[in-house]
This record gives structure tokens, C-alpha cells and sequence, in this order.
């Protein structure tokens, strides 16, 4: 139920995400006060929720792989914990890489 | 924990009546049964329709979670009820209602026709491009192979799935979950070659895309079919199929 509503706040942080873009497109002026909006706290608390519910959504996404991908190796299937391991390595790989752009 | 000194003598079943001839919508009918720890839900059924009203009308058969017919929703949830024991539903009123989600044709039966519709939808047989003749001898698989199905025919064609599957419960038109883990077993079957043929159906809006992985099917499922994964294996397989169709010497779309 919870990985449901996930998708909720999703989606209200893409549109946030368009309308900066659109803000940015906009101009200098524009782009500062949709910052200053960005900035109260009603808006930060509504990021740290949606961060939860994405690293929830994130962690039941990964928890599901063994489902969805079944690797038998002669008569045994790879053991699930090691899909979801895998998974969640690369997610953190991944991540760490993007990250590293950014900040260089 | 219920011990002996606490064990209740009765416990009340509040059960869905529906008769067609003269009911336009079903009506709950309370029955006072004896308490055994050892009853199921099935025994306290039995139970009325000796003792109390001969008219009571359901499905059932082998009474050991093998048949597939006893299925109802019993406090809400879909179960076998030859399986769903009274002590586990104390101190009671019980429940007992037809299927969620399939027409009423009286009391708790339901109408299977939908459902067996899309079982047999899906080609639930081994397809070949060419039968060998008998005389060349069986198909061999080997253990492994087997396993790589195995678990999808478990099946008992009981439909608890259906019911619990919010998705099915908004569009009939969906192939459903045990319909698409049947699919599923022949599809990963390695004597089978008739996965092509059953493609446009499962790939459809109505199969494996209409689901959104909720898991409700898997969760009931009494046999560990685990419907849900199967779906999101053949939504894997249909991925990929996509993608490679773009490929010079990938799978040509349909
Ligand atoms: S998949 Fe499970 S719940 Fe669904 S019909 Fe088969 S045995 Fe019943
Ligand atoms: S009576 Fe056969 S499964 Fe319950």
C-alpha cells in the first residue's frame, strides 16, 4: 500500500522539477523566487517525506528483482538475497558516479 | 491463545444469502454453530446446511486444499475455506460471502465462466511446431528444466487471486493472474514452442501490462504460485522481446 503512494509524491516532485525547469527558461528573476518558494518549509518538509518514500519505493523495487528475474544454475535458482545484493550494489555504484559529476 | 477454561461453546457465522428468483441483492443470514477447535470454515458450512437450512448452496469437494472449490471471502480476505479455521477467526461473528469479483448465481456459489474462459485463453497445452512421432519416444527434460516451471503449475485453479487482485476487481477484462502464471508455465516449458502464439494475448492491454504489481494474488495464493512473479517475469521477457525487435536479427513484431 505504502510502495502505492509512493508514486504519489513521485509525481508531484517531477512536476516541481518541470516548473523549475520551465522557471530557468523563464529568467534570472523567475528562477530566484521559485527558489525562495523552494525554500520554505513546508516545501523542504514535503522533499525529506518524498526522499522517504523513494528510498522506500527504491529498496521494495529491488526486493521484488528475484521475482521478475529467475537465473537457474543446473537444478538450483541463484539465491534471491544474492539478485537483491547485486542490485542494490550497482544502485549505490550508480549513484556514487552521479553524484561525482556533479560535484567535480 | 484460547485455553480450554476460555474456549467458547458457539461461535456465530453471518453468511451471504442470494437467491436469484427472488433476492435483487445478497442478504447476511446469522447461524450459531458449535465451536470445535479442529473445524474449519467448511465444517461450520456443512454444519448449517444439515442442521439449520438445507438450502445453504456452495462448492465443495476433497476438503484438503487440493481440489480448488471451496474458495470464499471469509471476513473479507479470499481463502480455502477447508483450510481457514474457526480458531483463528475468535471470538467471531464469521464472515462467509461468495468470491469478490465474479457474478453471484446463488448463495456462495459463484459463476466460473470468465474464468475459464481465460484459462484456456492463453493455450495451456504443449504447442509444437512439429509433433515427433510417438514412436521416436517421450520429450525428455531434464530436473532443471522442470524447475524452471515447476512452480507455476501448482495450481488449483481456485481463484482466490481473482479476488484479491484490485486490478481484476476494476476491469473484467483482464487475463488475471492465474491465467497468466498458466501461461507462464507452458511459455517457460522446454518442450513447449508455443510461446509466439501466446504472446499477443499476454502482451495485450488485458495481460501482463494491465497489471501494476500490486502483489495481492501472490499473497493469498495457497499453492506459492506466486502469480505476481510470474507476471513480472513475462513482463521482462515482453521487454526485452520489444527491444530486440529492433535488432537486425531480433524477434520481428507483431
Ligand atoms: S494462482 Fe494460486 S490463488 Fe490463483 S487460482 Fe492458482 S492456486 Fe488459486
Ligand atoms: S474443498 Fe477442495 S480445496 Fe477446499
Amino acid at each position: 500500500m505504502l510502495r502505492e503512494l509512493s508514486a504519489v509524491f513521485m509525481a508531484v516532485y517531477v512536476v516541481l522539477m518541470v516548473i523549475m525547469v520551465s522557471r530557468i527558461y523563464e529568467g534570472q528573476d523567475a528562477y530566484e523566487d521559485y527558489r525562495d518558494f523552494l525554500k520554505s518549509p513546508f516545501v523542504i518538509v514535503f522533499h525529506l517525506i518524498a526522499l522517504a518514500f523513494a528510498l522506500l519505493h527504491s529498496i521494495t523495487w529491488f526486493q521484488a528483482v528475484p521475482r521478475a528475474i529467475r537465473i537457474r544454475r543446473g537444478e538450483e535458482f541463484v539465491p534471491p538475497q544474492a539478485l537483491i545484493g547485486t542490485h542494490i550494489l550497482a544502485w549505490f555504484g550508480i549513484s556514487v558516479v552521479i553524484i561525482g559529476i556533479f560535484l567535480i | 491463545m484460547t485455553t480450554a477454561a476460555t474456549m467458547p461453546e458457539t461461535i456465530m457465522i453471518d453468511v451471504a444469502r442470494y437467491h436469484p428468483e427472488h433476492d435483487e441483492e445478497p442478504q447476511y443470514e446469522r447461524f450459531e454453530v458449535p465451536y470445535r477447535s479442529d473445524w474449519v470454515v467448511l465444517d461450520a458450512l456443512n454444519h448449517i446446511k444439515d442442521q439449520d437450512d438445507g438450502s445453504l448452496t456452495y462448492r465443495w469437494s476433497c476438503r484438503m486444499g487440493v481440489c480448488g472449490s471451496c474458495g470464499m471471502m471469509v471476513n473479507g480476505v479470499p481463502v480455502l475455506t477447508c483450510a481457514a479455521f474457526l480458531r483463528d477467526y475468535l471470538p467471531g461473528p464469521v464472515r462467509v460471502e461468495p468470491l469478490a469479483g465474479f457474478p453471484v448465481e446463488r448463495d456462495l456459489v459463484v459463476d466460473l465462466k470468465d474464468f475459464i474462459g481465460k484459462l484456456s485463453a492463453v493455450k495451456p497445452w504443449i504447442i509444437r511446431e512439429e509433433e515427433t512421432p510417438l514412436s521416436e519416444g517421450e520429450y525428455k527434460q531434464s530436473p532443471g528444466q522442470l524447475a524452471d516451471f515447476k512452480q507455476f503449475s501448482m495450481c488449483i485453479n481456485c481463484m482466490l487471486c481473482y479476488s484479491a487482485c484490485p486490478v481484476y476487481q476494476h476491469e473484467e477484462e483482464f487475463v488475471g493472474p492465474a491465467a497468466l502464471a498458466l501461461a507462464q508455465r507452458y511459455n517457460a516449458d522446454s518442450r513447449d514452442e508455443g510461446n509466439a502464439e501466446r504472446y499477443p494475448l499476454i502482451w495485450s492491454d488485458d495481460g501482463i501490462w494491465d497489471c501494476t504489481f500490486v502483489g495481492e494474488c501472490s499473497e493469498v495464493c495457497p499453492k506459492h504460485v506466486d502469480p505476481a512473479g510470474a507476471i513480472q517475469s513475462a513482463k521482462l521477457e515482453s521487454t526485452v522481446g520489444w527491444y530486440t525487435s529492433f535488432l537486425p536479427l531480433g524477434r520481428k513484431r507483431d
